[in-house]
């Protein structure tokens, strides 16, 4: 056997548990008492260690080794999470990684010493100082399970009816709730209107005695769904966390059985405050197969519109209708093998919280990263290229944005600064906001500085409106930042972002505040590859539009178009629209005789609507987006290609590129 | 925006209360200082919602809850205790209280009651 070959399953397993580590970690600093989180960490230091010891890493093994003696003293309360011990164990991780990715020959400084200080802290040699961040009091994680007798089980199963299902909630409070018992009467309350009350751990009953320190758990019998459920305990407050979990045995409750044995039940969570890794059966599938699979689909809804031109153009009745199951088939596995490539924007999101507090400590400044919808779903293709961008914005929201401690008191903030990043489903794209509540960019500075530099003319700078001209920092050649700082600075500017939004078929927009922070919005597509499209016909030449982005689509007389500024206009619903000839966008000739009647098709990008003259309307159409490299000149107002129906090609026209400047 | 009246016999806590009020974007509809005055002031504004601290003088406020309730079953209020008020909030909760808040006050939890009764 050759060890080699196991090399990339070795890489993107141990990538894994370093993001487990990470991610551990970070939720350890802020909750210094929860061993639940002590215990993941040493299981993915654990496992990691014998990875890398089949492998043959010594390093890797040795360093996750000496982790994994502290960690087992945090875990056995030998010793207390410290900001010293949690500092050390990040040093440690960023050191894993660098051997993780680069090679066990990558690393610059030596190994032995980072080992040391981990030896000297696990045998007690070098001492915890007292800082806040240690553990003041015992507070011990109760690892409540319910146990039932065998007469509770038989009793229980009495009470089931046709349609209810037993649930067994699990609920952990917040650290700082006083009244636990309280808040679990709430929620058994709460239940009874859902439901019976099996059996609740502490008992229910006598609760105004009981102590409920963190966590309580009920079993209870209903047959409302888990999410309406979930919803009315939502509304309490103090719950940090809940699990709904649907026992479909009740015998796995048996006194003395195994706790963990619980593979056979489905699981729901909501407020997961502290998200846990959520465990659910999958198997690893590479990308590149996904993709062929894709392509596939692709071609076969190709092939499918082919035939249905046939079948239209012999009016085929009987060929038409097996055509159209046929179309709902291909729609569904075109459906879901575009599921299957979508994946949460938790990838990216998740190595966030580590940066932000790296950068915030570099920089000497306080930040808080909240996140959002890290549930949102984006295609495989999106997830990888959106990272850079999404990096390069944070990181100038952190080094631009958030003001000193000092600053933001001075004008009345609190002195931590807040980064919020979102993502949502808006429509058939994702929508993803960077939200700062820092200082804000100064549309007078941007102007004076994009003037300087030659990116607008005067005459421009005094058109632009103080969004428009912030939306300036994209422009290429645009940096703002007076000096190159070591975090934002590095050479690219914002318009490398942009790119890389719009060549996703996305595109980004600021908004911004002096003095209240800027808000980043990213729209992106939710998938690549299939667009519905809206065929038109330009000069004998057929063309496609992305369907979203038409508004409607009107029908003027000539004498309808002014020319205002040198641009040509049209008037729609009481305001004035440019309106923009593809034909001679594309570089086609003009009408040999203008007609009676211009087809104009009214679009919307953003906030602004254009009319787009267009010789003829064909209809809508799903196109499959085949990208075309290597542009010539004169077709760069051109995103890709697509098969029409008929086997012939119909060019997608980039509207982003076309509305430029109008 | 939802319309609220604050029940409590400290001026100190009504000027808090009301802040994190008006910072949620809600509206503050009044003020009561006594559990008698929180019952009529109920009557005369029909408020969204009741933040109720327990101990008052003149009607303490579980009693001008339960008279509030009879007015309208369906009144949303929050009772404000003490640490050592424990059973107190367990007869409030019985009496129908929608959420309870603990002094001393924090305004994340405040925020969050509020959240939770007016969606």
């Amino acid at each position: 056997m050759d060890i080699e070959e196991f090399q990339d399953l070795y890489a993107t397993e141990a990538q894994e548990h370093l993001e487990i580590l990470n991610n551990s970690l970070l939720q350890l600093e802020d909750n210094p008492h929860d061993l639940g989180l002590v215990k993941e960490l040493f299981r993915a230091a654990h496992t990691l260690k014998g990875m890398a010891g089949t492998m043959g890493f010594e390093k890797v093994s040795n360093l996750t080794h000496a982790m994994e003696n502290i960690l087992d003293k945090l875990r056995n309360e030998e010793m207390a999470v410290s900001t010293e011990i949690v500092n050390l164990l990040f040093k440690s991780l960023d050191t894993l990684e660098i051997l993780i990715n680069d090679g066990e020959e990558a690393l610059s400084f030596e190994l032995e010493d980072i080992i040391s200080e981990l030896k000297g802290y696990a045998s007690g040699e070098i001492e915890v100082s007292n800082d806040s961040n240690n553990i003041d009091e015992a507070t011990t994680i109760h690892n409540f399970s319910i146990e039932l007798s065998d007469g509770e089980i038989k009793s229980a199963k009495n009470k089931l009816t046709e349609g209810s299902v037993v649930f067994l909630l699990r609920v952990i409070l917040e650290d700082d709730c006083v009244f636990g018992a309280l808040r679990a009467k709430m929620v058994g309350d709460e239940l009874e209107s859902y439901g019976e009350i099996v059996k609740a751990n502490p008992a229910l009953q006598d609760i105004e005695g009981a102590e409920v320190d963190s966590e309580f758990q009920v079993l209870f019998i209903s047959n409302f769904e888990d999410k309406e459920i979930l919803d009315a305990l939502d509304r309490i407050s103090e719950l940090k966390e809940l699990d709904l979990e649907v026992i479909d045995d009740l015998n796995e409750l048996k006194k003395a059985e195994s706790k963990k044995n619980k593979n056979s039940s489905k699981k729901t969570s909501a407020k997961s405050l502290s998200k846990r890794l959520k465990s659910s059966s999958t198997i690893r599938v590479d990308v590149e197969r996904l993709d062929d699979l894709m392509n596939l689909v692709a071609e076969l809804v190709i092939k499918r519109t082919q035939v249905e031109s046939i079948g239209e153009s012999y009016q085929l009745d009987e060929l038409n209708k097996k055509l159209k199951s046929l179309g709902k088939v291909t729609s569904e596995l075109q459906n879901s093998v575009m599921n299957m490539r979508m994946v949460p924007i938790n990838l990216v999101f998740n190595r966030f919280p580590r940066m932000v507090r790296d950068l915030a400590q570099e920089m000497e400044k306080e930040i808080n990263l909240e996140i959002e919808g890290e549930d949102t779903e984006l295609d495989r293709t999106i997830i990888d290229e959106i990272g850079d961008p999404l990096v390069h914005i944070l990181r100038n929201a952190a080094d631009h944005g958030i003001e000193s401690p000092e600053e933001r008191k001075k004008a009345g903030k609190d002195p931590a600064g807040t980064v919020k990043m979102s993502a949502f489903h808006e429509g058939n794209n994702v929508i993803i906001q960077i939200q700062d509540d820092g200082k804000g960019i100064d549309a007078e500075f941007i102007k004076q500085k994009a003037l300087s530099k030659g990116v607008i003319s005067q005459e421009e700078a005094e058109m632009l409106s103080d969004q428009e001209t912030i939306n300036l920092i994209f422009a290429s050649g645009f940096s703002t930042s007076e000096e190159v700082s070591d975090v934002s600075g590095r050479g690219v500017g914002m318009d490398v972002v942009k790119n890389k939004i719009e060549s996703l078929s996305g595109s980004v927009d600021i908004y911004s505040k002096v003095g209240e922070g800027s808000t980043f919005t990213i729209k992106l597509p939710l998938t690549l590859a299939i667009i519905q499209g809206f065929l038109i016909n330009i000069a004998d030449q057929k063309y496609v539009l992305p369907l979203e982005t038409i508004q409607e689509i009107v029908k003027i007389s000539p004498d309808d178009i002014k020319t205002i500024r040198q641009q040509e206009v049209i008037q729609r619903r009481g305001s004035v629209i440019p309106l923009i000839s593809l034909r001679k966008e594309l570089n086609k000739p003009e009408y040999e005789e203008i007609p009676e009647e211009l087809s104009i098709v009214i679009i919307k990008i953003g906030e602004e609507s254009y009319g787009l003259s267009v010789d003829s309307i064909i209809g809508q159409q799903e196109v499959v987006i085949k990208r075309i490299n290597d542009l010539s000149d004169g077709v760069e107002k051109i995103a890709g290609a697509t098969i029409l129906g008929d086997g012939s090609v119909a060019l997608i026209i980039d509207i982003e590129e076309v509305t430029l400047g109008k | 925006m939802a319309k609220i009246l604050i029940v409590d016999d400290a001026q100190f806590m009504r000027t808090m209360l009301s802040k994190l009020i008006e910072e949620e974007g809600h509206e503050v509809a009044g003020e009561a200082v006594n559990g008698i005055d929180a019952v009529q002031k109920y009557k005369e504004l029909s408020p969204d919602m009741v933040t109720m601290d327990i101990t008052m003088p003149e009607m303490d406020g579980i009693e001008a809850m339960k008279e509030i309730k009879k007015v309208d079953p369906g009144a949303n209020i929050i009772v404000c205790s003490a640490m050592g008020q424990k059973p107190m909030v367990v007869e409030a909760l019985e009496a129908g209280a929608k959420d309870f808040i603990v002094k001393p006050i924090k305004p994340k939890k405040v925020k969050e009651a509020l959240a939770n009764i007016l969606g």
